[in-house]
Formats: C-alpha cells, structure tokens, sequence
C-alpha cells in the first residue's frame, strides 16, 4: 500500500474520531511532520462540514398511504417478476403489469379489440389486414394475460 | 423495549405483516431522505423507497439475516438511485436542486457560516463523484451508517471504503479551498 493510501485510511476515521488511542497518537505525530496529510485533512474536514448545509432535506410530510403503495406495487411486480413462490410469468402477464393490472389494461384491450374492426369497416383494402391480426393478437394476448392473474394471488 | 430491526425482519419473515408496517415507518424518512439527496427530485425519492420497501416485501426471504437490515435496505435503494442516474447521464438528464428545501440555518452554528456559493460549489463537486462514491458518502455522513455497514452496501472492502469517503470529503474541501483561493487572489 502506497504511503498516501495508508494514512487516507487512518484520517478517515481520525475525522470521525474513531481510532484507537496507538492509532490516534501515531496519526498526530505523522500530522505535525507531514504538511501533505495536514493540508489534505484540513480540506477534508472543510468538505465534511459543508456537505452537511448543502444537501438539506426537511421531514417528508406523513402521506398515510405509503405502505399502501408499497403494497400495490409489490403485487404489481409478483406480476411482472413471477409468484414468490418462484413461478415465472409469461411474456403476456409481464405486459400486463407494465400496463398497471388487469383493471388499467381494460380500456387499452377494449380499443386495440376495436381497433381492427374499425379498420376492416372503413377500409377493407388488404394494406389493413396485416396490422389488423397484429392489434387483434395483442389485445387477445392482454386478455390471455387478464384472466389469469388468479395465478399470482392468494 | 421497541423491538430491533431483525427481531421485527424475522417476525415479518414468519408472516407478520404488523412487522413489516413497523419496518416501512421507521424507515420511510431515511430511505426517502437518502434517495432524494442522490437524485434531488422528491416524487422520484418517494417512488425510490416505495420500490425498494416493495421489493423487500416481495421476497422477505432475500434478508438471511447476516447483515443488518438497514444494511439490506440500502443496498436495494443504493442500487435503484445507481440505476436511475445511469440512466439520467446516458439521457443527459442535469440534476435540479430547487427539489432541496432551503437549509435549516438556525440549527447548527456550522450551518450558518456556509454561504449560497459554498453550497453550490459543494453540490457540483458532489454530482462529479461517480454514483457508488456519492452513495458511500451519503450513507456515512447523514446515515450513521459505520465503514463495515457502508462496505456491506457498497460490496467494497474497509479499506476500499474508509480511502473513498476520505477522498470524496477531500474532494469536495479542494474545490471550497480554489474557491478561497481565488477570492484571495482577486481581493490582492
């Protein structure tokens, strides 16, 4: 270990007052021959004690309902990730709790389900039918992905 | 007697969902606190620690009880605030510190002597330490959190921790110390 290493480890912990009464004695007869360490410790502690101000943070208003939300999203992400008991999910359930859960998903089912009939009604030309099966497959997927979320609760 | 953190973890562990509540409001305020000084945005903060509590809620059986929980805790915020700056610097994200309160002036005389200017300074030198040097700083200065508990978090050795913390505080003094430097020679 380099000379400058070894006494870095030693002033961190003389800043915090830590160091036993060898290693605190060794330190301030290192500090009064090196004027290195002096300056470098100075600094140091100049740095420690303007950090303090500069990142103050007051107390964070009670909300009341952050365990609820803490809740929410751990079932949200037993969705995503898989069952606690280590189940994985499919590619549909995962896309499913990106949507937010069966409940949020419904409307973006309900439209990509209408999105091809719409398509096919207004323009029944074969440009439409290939991206017509593709939304009429993803929203069966969501479907898919909906009704089995019995799988991942109690 | 309160009970300690790991007496409440392994009460949770059993299937005492009181315990994890005790858990959540005890360490709300700090995980929220840690989260909000690595990325100063407040409603980011709070999802921060939302996740981080959801994911030990999650999977209660991740904690085996070798480490402290705070230890357990932070390692999982640490590693969500790291993922999130990752991903703000590759977006060019820059950070907005009107989320910081303004400081408490009144409560230490230390406090009082720090101008505006000396704030900021701080603050860039801070955003110029990679995100694993911030967070160690972070959780020793206003955590509590000892040498072995931050090495613990970060993955590190002692030694690796004590010589990174030093040298993130030197940082921040050098550029208070040229900014003095620099009044003194434009006062001359």
């Amino acid at each position: 270990m380099r000379h400058d290493e070894n006494w870095e480890l030693l002033l961190a912990e003389y800043i915090d007052g830590t160091l036993s009464p060898a290693d605190l004695r060794q330190v301030e007869a290192h500090l009064t021959a090196c004027p290195i360490c002096r300056e470098g410790l100075a600094a140091a502690r100049s740095g420690q004690a303007t950090l303090a101000s500069a990142l103050p943070v007051g107390a964070i208003p009670e909300t009341g309902d952050f365990l609820e939300a803490v809740e929410r999203r751990a079932d949200r992400a037993a969705l995503s990730t898989g069952s606690p008991e280590g189940q994985a999910p499919s590619w549909s359930q995962r896309l499913l709790a990106r949507l937010g859960g069966p409940e949020q998903a419904a409307p973006a089912f309900w439209f990509l389900l209408c999105l091809p009939v719409l398509a096919l009604a207004q323009a029944p030309g074969r440009l439409l039918i290939g991206p017509a099966v593709i939304a009429l497959c993803i929203g069966l997927a969501i479907e898919y992905a909906s009704t089995s979320e019995a799988v991942y609760h109690d | 007697m309160p009970a300690t953190d790991e007496e409440l973890m392994h009460r949770f562990q059993k299937g005492d969902r009181t315990a994890f509540a005790d858990l959540v409001e005890r360490y709300r305020q700090p995980a929220v606190h840690f989260s909000l000084r690595m990325l100063h945005d407040r409603d980011q903060a709070e999802d921060m620690a939302q996740e981080a509590f959801a994911r030990i809620l999650l999977r209660s059986g991740g904690w085996t009880g070798r480490a402290r929980f705070t230890t357990y805790l932070f390692t999982i915020l640490k590693n969500l605030c790291i993922d999130e700056l990752r991903w703000r610097s590759r977006w060019g994200h820059s950070p907005d510190y009107q989320s910081l309160e303004a400081p408490d002036t009144g409560s230490s005389p230390e406090a009082q002597v720090v101008t505006a200017e000396e704030r900021r300074l701080v603050r860039t030198a801070l955003e110029q330490l990679s995100p694993d040097h911030k967070a160690a700083l972070l959780l020793r200065e206003f955590h509590g959190l000892s040498y072995e508990e931050v090495a613990g978090v970060m993955g590190w050795t002692d030694s690796k921790t004590k010589i990174t913390i030093y040298r993130a505080r030197l940082a921040l003094g050098r550029v208070l110390q040229a900014k003095e430097g620099g009044a003194a020679d434009a006062a001359r």
